[in-house]
């Protein structure tokens, strides 16, 4: 009879156990497990969507519009982007570039005059001394035509005021996603209405994706991307080549100057026949023969210059226009490649985002179509 | 051993009622919530108060003579009741703001997972002062000794499980933008509820953005312990109603066995 009354007791003892053990996995799979809860309280098919506090309820279908008009807005937004930096900064560019090719003759006027000249001819003399390593006259000529402007402050500028414009751009995207999702809301769903939905959206992250998360950050993301580097710091790289097209110019002067050694022997040959007109002046000879031969070495150089200037000087200033126009375009390019590379980002962020947003609801619609 | 295994199937009913208080509390409205608090108020009470007998009898069986009148008059009544009645309403609103604002699932796994913790231990302390206390008290201080040992475990469980959460990014806002924009998110169909939630988002967005202000000389490390510290002393509130409503469900249960009697021995 003990025996018997102990074996039910253990038998209690057991069932109690396992009760306790059940009951305390049902209620952790209730605490963890959200679905049992979500079909037990779903008291219809309809979604909530709620942003910035306000709470709508749309049929699953209607929430697909939403989906449908964000992808949209989406791609329409980044396009207009695209397409509005694109044009801002061959805005931007042409001012820049019609500023350096104002200064162009300028330069043909320093290049083609006695102390230009003079001055190429000291710099080159210290070029093969050593002193200098660079090609010393297309650096002046730079110089010149930049007009001490540093072109990498000038492309960050321009780089400063079409980020801004993106930034801005993002904000009224989200502003016109924002309207056409309150009014699909207002026509197809009831705000703060009664009932549990099935599925609930919140939007508020996809409005920070849509607005580029805010201005600084869009900005960040801008001057961060792995393009940044190729704005900014493309501009000295780019003018170094305009140097080197510039230096091969240069070297090829026949085209645009005379040869030095034969306008060398022109100055030589004048300044000889101004000399030998002093033989008659005696002791003071010497002085005579270098102040008349000085004076005649430099009116022929003038003349020289003069001549050549008239022959050369649309060609040098055409020659400059030519790189300036290539330097643009390589710099438009970099700068478009840049903003291309950051608004497809962005795109690609608000994709993702719309989709990760309404992706529960494929499930809803799911049930619904079935 | 049964004895054990009653008492938990008794107490799982505890965490049960805030399971599903944590999913449908917002949909509460203010008369509903008004009841809630009210009736773990009430529920709470039976275990304050009885606890708060014993503390009186210990004391009396101290301090009186056995055949004293003012026994009678002092050992703990409706005015006693009264006292734990208004010391349970705030706890039990706490305790229901608490779950209905829980966004994860360590809180209410903690309790869920609690209630063999607390059965066990009242029954270790019951059997490690058997030698010590007297008969009559016994239950209810071996109870009051799980009880301080179950918080500090709670607790703990609970602060290492909050170094794994991650928490909104507020770094970047003011204390005000924080504060509002935490109390902003706050929705729940009862007006009395919502205000309750608002004000403990503000409290959770003002620790938590005390906590996120990591740059040196932006902010005391005083005033950041002090937010970290106000979580820690709301966790505490939490779960120590959460543990008087499971000590409350143990005395109602065993009432006969732990009162200490109406006269001294």
């Amino acid at each position: 009879m003990n025996s018997h009354a102990q074996t039910r007791s253990i038998g209690g003892n057991m069932a109690r156990a396992l009760g306790v053990v059940l009951a305390l996995a049902l209620l952790t799979v209730l605490v963890i497990d959200q679905r049992p809860w979500d079909r037990l309280f779903a008291s219809d098919s309809r979604v909530g969507v709620v942003i910035q506090g306000q709470r709508f309820l749309l049929a699953a279908e209607d929430a697909g519009i939403v989906e449908q008009r964000a992808v949209r807005q989406a791609d329409r937004g980044a396009a207009e982007a695209g397409d509005a930096a694109g044009r801002l900064v061959a805005a931007e560019l042409d001012v820049l570039f019609e500023r350096l090719s104002a200064r162009v003759p300028a330069y043909a006027d320093w290049y083609f005059s006695l102390r230009g000249e003079y001055t190429r001819l000291w710099l080159l003399i210290l070029r093969w001394g050593g002193l200098l390593t660079a090609d010393p006259v297309v650096y002046k000529g730079m110089e010149l035509v930049f007009g001490g402007e540093e072109l990498a402050g000038q492309v960050s500028a321009i780089e400063g005021r079409v980020e801004g414009l993106l930034a801005a751009r993002a904000r009224e995207l989200r502003t016109a996603w924002l309207e056409e999702l309150l009014m699909v809301a207002g026509e197809q769903g009831v705000e703060d209405a009664p009932g549990t939905p099935s599925t609930v959206v919140v939007l508020d992250d996809l409005a920070r994706e849509f607005a580029g998360h805010g201005s600084s950050e869009f900005l960040t993301r801008l001057s961060a991307s792995s393009a940044g580097a190729a704005s900014v710091g493309a501009a000295a790289p780019l003018a170094a080549r305009l140097a080197l097209r510039s230096s091969a110019a240069a070297a090829g002067g026949g085209s645009v100057a005379l040869k030095g050694a034969g306008r060398g022997a022109a100055r030589a040959g004048g300044a000889g026949a101004g000399a030998l007109g002093c033989a008659a002046a005696g002791p003071a000879a010497w002085a005579c023969a270098l102040a008349v031969g000085g004076a005649a070495w430099l009116a022929t150089d003038w003349a020289l210059l003069s001549a050549d200037e008239w022959r050369n000087r649309d060609a040098l200033i055409a020659d400059w226009e030519k790189r300036l126009a290539l330097l643009r375009a390589d710099l438009e390019q970099s700068l478009l490649e840049h903003y291309g590379q950051a608004i497809e980002a962005w795109h690609e962020g608000m994709r993702v985002e719309v989709e990760r947003t309404f992706s529960p609801l494929d499930s809803v619609r799911g049930a619904s179509a079935r | 051993m049964r004895s054990a295994l009653n008492d938990m199937l008794w107490l799982l009913p505890v965490p049960l009622v805030l399971v599903v208080l944590s999913r449908v509390g917002v949909l509460l409205t203010d008369g509903a919530f008004v009841g809630v608090v009210l009736g773990l108020a009430l529920f709470m009470t039976a275990g304050i108060w009885l606890r708060s007998v014993v503390r009186r009898r210990i004391f009396l069986a101290g301090a009186l003579r056995a055949d004293s009148p003012w026994y009678r008059h002092l050992r703990g009544g409706a005015l006693m009741a009264l006292v734990a009645l208004a010391g349970a309403i705030p706890l039990a609103a706490i305790l229901v703001v608490a779950t209905v604002r829980v966004d994860g699932p360590h809180l209410l796994l903690g309790m869920v997972l609690n209630v063999p913790v607390l059965v066990l231990l009242r029954g270790f302390w019951s059997r490690r002062i058997a030698g010590h206390a007297v008969p009559r008290f016994r239950p209810m201080l071996a109870l009051r000794l799980a009880l301080a040992v179950n918080l500090g475990l709670l607790l703990l469980a609970l602060a290492a499980a909050a170094l794994f959460r991650t928490y909104p990014e507020l770094s970047g806002l003011t204390l005000v933008d924080a504060v509002l924009s935490e109390a902003g998110r706050q929705q729940a169909a009862s007006g009395l509820l919502q205000g309750l939630m608002q004000l403990a988002a503000a409290k959770d967005a003002m620790a938590w953005w005390l906590g996120q202000q990591v740059l040196p000389g932006v902010i005391e490390p005083g005033l950041q312990v002090a937010g970290w510290m106000v979580l820690v002393a709301t966790d505490g509130l939490v779960v120590w109603s959460y543990l008087l409503i499971c000590a409350s469900v143990l005395t109602l249960v065993h009432w006969r066995a732990w009162h200490p009697g109406s006269h001294p021995e």
